[in-house]
C-alpha cells in the first residue's frame, strides 16, 4: 500500500496548471488503478469540504482520504508551504477553521503565520509537513523549529523532500519524512504513483498513523502482530544454544559483524524447513558457476521442431537411405512375345493372355480425393452438431438448414467415394487375373504371354519418391528457426539487461561455423556429409548415376545415428546485451545469479550475503526492489547481509543482529520500527537499531547520510 | 474444372543403326533412344530417365504413326502403347507430389 499525503484537487493559485483540476469521479477512478491506499487532498489555501465528502463517499471506505490544506507560510520574511492534515472525524470542524483562517481573502493572495496556524488548528490535533530544503518554497529553519516548539505534539511534524529513496516516515534516523506527488496533471497520476511511498505496517486510521509516527511500541507491536508470522526455535550453532526467533511472511535481516554465526543461523533456517518438507536452501553468491546454470555448453538443451512446423522427416531419411533401383522388363520379352505368336496354336487361343491391363492410378487418385472429402465432410458435420460455439452464434433453423446441406454433401461424397473405390478395384482385380492367366498359360504352353508393363511406371515413380524425400529433407534443413533470448537478469541501468541467446540452425551442408556446436551425438562432419549427399541425389535423382550418391549417403559416418533432421542441428548459446555477444564478468554474474534466485517461484528465500560482488546501484535499483516484491506477495525472505542499502531500504520487520563482546557471542532481535534491538537473553539489554545498523553495515554512513544531506543534518 | 491444355505428340519410329534396331524419340533437339536388339536394361534406364525430364517438363504423348509388319516393328508399338500409358500415369503421380515445373 502506498500514501500520498500531497495532493491537490483544484487549480487555487494562478500558477496552478489547469490539469491538476479533477472531478470527484475521475479522483475515484484514478486511485482505484493505483496502490495508493491513503491519500490526503491539501489545496493551496482551500479546504472544499462538499468536495471532500463526495469524494470520500466515491471511495466507498477502499481508500483512506484525509482532509488536509497547504498554506502559505511568511515567518521572518521568508515564504513556504506547509501542509496541514487532520483526521477525517474532524473535516467539518477544519473547514470551519480554514474558513475563519482564510476569511476576506483568496487562495492566490492568502499568507499566515506559524503562529496563526498552531492558534488556529492544535485543537485538531493535526499532523504538519513542511516543505523542506530542495522542496520549494521550503519552510525556513527558524519557521520549523517555531512549528515544532509550539505543537503539542512535535513528532507529528514531517519534512516533505523531493524523493523518496528510503520510501517513508518509518526510517529511524533523526528526521520523519515523507514524499507526497503534489500532482500537477492527474492523467499522469497513475504513473507517478509508482514512486510514492510504501507504507510497510498497516494503518488503519489518521489517529493510528500518528501513533505510529511517534513510535509508540504497542502500535508497532499490535502492527506487527497482524502480520503472519512465526517462531521458530533453532540450534544454529555448535555449543547447542537455543535462538528463538520470530519470522515474517516479509524481509528479516540477520546482521552483524564477520565471524559471528549469521551463515550458521541461516543454515539452521534452511535445515528446519527442509525438514518440514518446504523448499528451502541457502543462497550464496557463486559467479563461477554462471556457465553451468545457465547451460550454455547445451547440455540439457532441446527443442521440438513441430512447434516451428518443421517436420522431423524420419520416413523420408530411412526412404532414402533403403531405396534402390525398380526393375524394369526386359525389351527381350517383347520380342519374344511376337516371335512365338505363330508358334502354338493352343496358346493363341486363349485371347485373354494377351489383354493389355489397364491403369488403375487414376481411379485409384480419384478414390483418393473422395476419401479425403468425405473425411472432412464427416468432421465438419461433427463440429456442426457437437461444438457448443454454433448454437450460440446460429439459430436452431439456421442450424438444421446447414446441418442438412452437410449431411447432403457428405451422402453424396460417401457415394462418388464408394464408386471409385468399385472402380479402382475392379481394375485391379482385373489386371490381377490378367497377370494370373498370363502366368498360367505361359507355364502350361511355354508360349510367352504378352508384358504388361516396360516397368517405366514402376521406374519413375522410385526416383519421383526418392525426389520428394530429398527435397522434404533439404527443406527442413534449410529452415530457419527463430534465435531465442531469454533474460538473465539486468545489469543496471546504463548496460541494460542480459540475454541468454539460443540459435538453432541445420547444417545445410555448407555451414563451417567453429562456434556452432553440434545438438546431438553425431559428429559435425557428419552432419555436413551427410546434408551435402542428400543434395546430389536430389540432383542426380533422373540421372544414371543417382545410386552411387545414395551408396554415399549410407557410407556416411555415424549415418545409422542420424534417424531424423534433429541430428543435423547446430546450435550456439552465449550471453549478450541487445543482440551483441557480451561475456559478463564476476560481479556481473553474481549479479544475474541473484535476480534468477529472486525470480525462482519459492515460499522461502534464505541469501546469504547477496551483495557479494555487487554494486550498490544495483543493489538498490535491482535487488531491493525485487526482495521487496518477494516480500509483498507474502514470501519469507531471510537475509544475511553487511550491506546498509538491503538492512535500511527494506524496512525489514525482522532484524537479528549478532555481535560478539567479553561476555561472548550475543543476539539482538528488533526491528527499524520500535528503533530498538532486545536481547532476548536480558529484555532490559537494548540497543538502538540505528546506532548499530550505522556501526555495522558497509555503507551504513552513506545510506543514512543520504538522509542527512537532505536535511542539512549529519 | 480446370481447362485441359492440348497435349503434345511426340512422334516415335523405328530406326535401324549399325544392323541394330532402337525405338527413337525425338523432341525438341532431343532424342531418346530405346534398344530392341539386344537386351541392355542400362541403356533402357538411361533412356527412361531422360523421359522422366521430360515427363517432369510437360505434358505429352507418343505415338508410333508409321508401323512396319516386322518383329520389331510390332514390338516397338506394343511397347510404345505400353511406355504411352505409364507416361500419363507418372506424370499425375508428379503432379501429385509437387514434382514437376511450374507452368507446365
Amino acid at each position: 500500500m502506498k500514501i500520498d499525503l500531497h495532493t491537490h484537487t483544484k487549480k487555487c493559485k494562478s500558477g496552478d496548471a489547469p490539469t491538476r483540476e479533477i472531478t470527484p469521479n475521475y479522483f475515484c477512478e484514478i486511485l482505484a488503478s493505483t496502490e495508493v491506499g491513503i491519500i490526503a487532498i491539501t489545496n493551496h489555501n482551500v479546504f472544499d469540504l462538499a468536495q471532500f465528502r463526495e469524494i470520500e463517499d466515491g471511495l466507498k471506505g477502499g481508500v483512506q482520504v484525509w482532509p488536509g490544506i497547504e498554506l502559505d507560510v511568511i515567518e521572518q520574511g521568508s515564504r513556504g508551504h506547509l501542509l496541514v492534515i487532520v483526521s477525517p472525524t474532524k473535516a467539518a470542524t477544519f473547514s470551519d477553521v480554514v474558513e475563519k483562517l482564510t476569511l476576506n481573502s483568496t487562495p492566490g493572495n492568502f499568507t499566515t503565520t506559524i503562529g496563526s496556524i498552531l492558534q488556529s488548528f492544535e485543537p485538531l490535533k493535526p499532523l504538519y509537513v513542511a516543505h523542506y530544503k530542495q522542496k520549494i518554497p521550503n519552510i525556513s529553519d527558524v519557521a520549523l523549529e517555531a512549528l515544532i516548539a509550539g505543537t503539542a505534539n512535535p513528532s507529528r511534524v514531517i519534512k516533505e523532500v523531493t524523493n523518496s529513496i528510503s520510501a517513508g516516515i518509518y526510517i529511524s534516523h533523526g528526521h520523519a519524512s515523507i514524499y507526497g506527488s503534489d500532482i500537477h496533471d492527474w492523467s499522469a497520476y497513475e504513473n507517478e504513483s509508482v514512486n510514492l511511498p510504501d507504507l510497510r505496517l498497516p494503518v488503519e486510521s489518521f489517529e493510528h498513523f500518528c501513533l505510529l509516527l511517534e513510535k509508540d511500541p504497542t502500535t508497532i507491536n499490535t502492527a506487527l502482530d497482524k502480520k503472519v508470522a512465526e517462531d521458530l526455535v533453532l540450534t544454529p550453532f555448535e555449543d547447542d544454544t537455543r535462538l528463538g526467533l520470530r519470522v515474517f511472511n516479509d524481509i528479516n535481516v540477520i546482521f552483524g559483524p564477520k565471524g559471528t554465526g549469521k551463515s550458521c543461523i541461516l543454515s539452521a533456517i534452511a535445515k528446519h524447513y527442509s525438514e518440514v518438507g518446504i523448499d528451502a536452501s541457502v543462497y550464496t553468491s557463486a559467479s563461477d558457476r554462471l556457465d553451468a546454470i545457465f547451460d550454455t555448453k547445451g547440455r540439457d538443451i532441446s527443442l521440438n521442431l513441430s512447434s516451428y512446423g518443421i517436420n522431423y522427416c524420419k520416413d523420408e531419411i530411412e526412404t532414402l537411405r533403403r531405396t534402390s533401383e525398380a526393375d524394369i522388363t526386359s525389351v527381350g520379352k517383347y520380342v519374344n512375345y511376337f516371335r512365338s505368336q505363330t508358334a502354338n496354336k493352343n496358346a493363341k487361343k486363349i485371347k485373354i493372355k494377351n489383354i493389355d491391363t489397364e491403369d488403375e492410378s487414376p481411379s485409384r487418385r480419384q478414390f483418393g480425393v473422395f476419401n479425403e472429402g468425405s473425411k472432412k465432410a464427416a468432421e465438419f458435420l461433427e463440429f456442426l452438431t457437437g461444438h457448443p460455439s454454433v448454437q450460440k452464434v446460429m439459430t436452431s433453423e439456421e442450424l438444421e438448414k446447414l446441418i442438412g446441406s452437410v449431411t447432403d454433401l457428405f451422402r453424396r461424397l460417401g457415394e462418388e467415394r464408394w464408386k471409385s473405390f468399385s472402380s479402382w478395384k475392379e481394375i485391379y482385380l482385373l489386371n490381377a487375373a490378367i497377370e494370373k492367366f498370363r502366368t498360367e498359360v505361359e507355364r502350361k504352353t511355354g508360349d510367352p504371354a504378352k508384358p504388361t508393363t516396360p516397368g517405366f511406371r514402376d521406374y519413375a515413380l522410385n526416383r519421383a519418391r526418392i525426389a520428394a524425400n530429398a527435397t522434404e529433407v533439404l527443406k527442413c534443413v534449410d529452415s530457419l528457426i527463430p534465435i531465442q533470448s531469454e533474460s538473465v537478469g539486468s545489469l543496471g541501468r546504463n548496460k541494460g539487461n542480459l540475454e541468454l541467446v539460443t540459435e538453432f540452425t541445420f547444417q545445410n551442408g555448407s555451414i563451417t561455423d567453429s562456434e556452432l556446436n553440434k545438438l546431438k551425438g553425431v559428429k559435425k562432419g557428419s552432419q555436413k556429409q551427410f546434408v551435402k549427399t542428400v543434395r546430389e541425389i536430389l540432383r542426380h535423382v533422373y540421372k544414371d548415376d543417382l545410386f552411387q550418391y545414395v551408396a554415399e549417403l549410407n557410407s556416411v559416418e555415424d549415418v545409422e545415428h542420424i534417424e531424423t533432421v534433429y541430428e543435423l542441428l547446430l546450435f550456439k548459446r552465449y550471453f549478450a546485451i541487445n543482440g551483441n555477444h557480451y561475456a559478463p564478468s564476476s560481479g556481473e554474474a553474481s549479479m544475474v545469479m541473484l535476480q534468477k534466485e529472486l525470480e525462482t517461484e519459492k515460499d522461502i528465500y534464505i541469501l546469504d550475503e547477496p551483495e557479494r560482488s555487487l554494486g550498490n546501484e544495483y543493489i538498490n535499483d535491482v535487488i531491493v526492489p525485487l526482495l521487496k516484491e518477494r516480500a509483498r506477495a507474502g514470501k519469507k525472505v531471510f537475509i544475511s547481509t553487511h550491506d546498509a542499502n538491503i538492512a535500511v531500504r527494506t524496512l525489514p520487520y525482522s532484524s537479528i543482529y549478532r555481535c560478539h563482546g567479553p561476555g561472548g557471542y550475543s543476539t539482538y532481535i528488533g526491528n527499524p520500527f520500535s528503533n530498538n534491538l532486545v536481547n532476548p537473553e536480558d529484555r532490559d539489554d537494548i540497543l538502538d537499531w540505528k546506532k548499530v545498523s550505522m556501526k555495522t553495515l558497509e555503507g551504513g554512513e552513506e545510506a543514512f547520510g543520504e538522509r542527512g544531506k537532505i536535511y542539512g543534518n549529519n | 474444372m480446370n481447362e485441359e491444355k492440348s497435349m503434345e505428340t511426340i512422334s516415335v519410329a523405328v530406326v535401324e543403326i549399325e544392323e541394330k534396331h532402337f525405338i527413337l524419340i525425338k523432341n525438341a533437339g532431343e532424342e531418346i533412344k530405346i534398344p530392341l536388339s539386344d537386351d541392355k536394361p542400362k541403356d533402357v534406364k538411361s533412356a527412361f530417365n531422360q523421359l522422366i525430364m521430360w515427363v517432369k517438363k510437360g505434358k505429352f504423348e507418343i505415338e508410333m504413326k508409321e508401323v512396319g509388319t516386322d518383329l520389331f516393328s510390332l514390338v516397338a508399338q506394343e511397347y510404345i502403347i505400353q511406355l504411352n500409358r505409364e507416361i500419363q500415369e507418372v506424370r499425375g503421380e508428379m503432379e501429385d507430389l509437387g514434382l514437376v515445373e511450374s507452368g507446365n
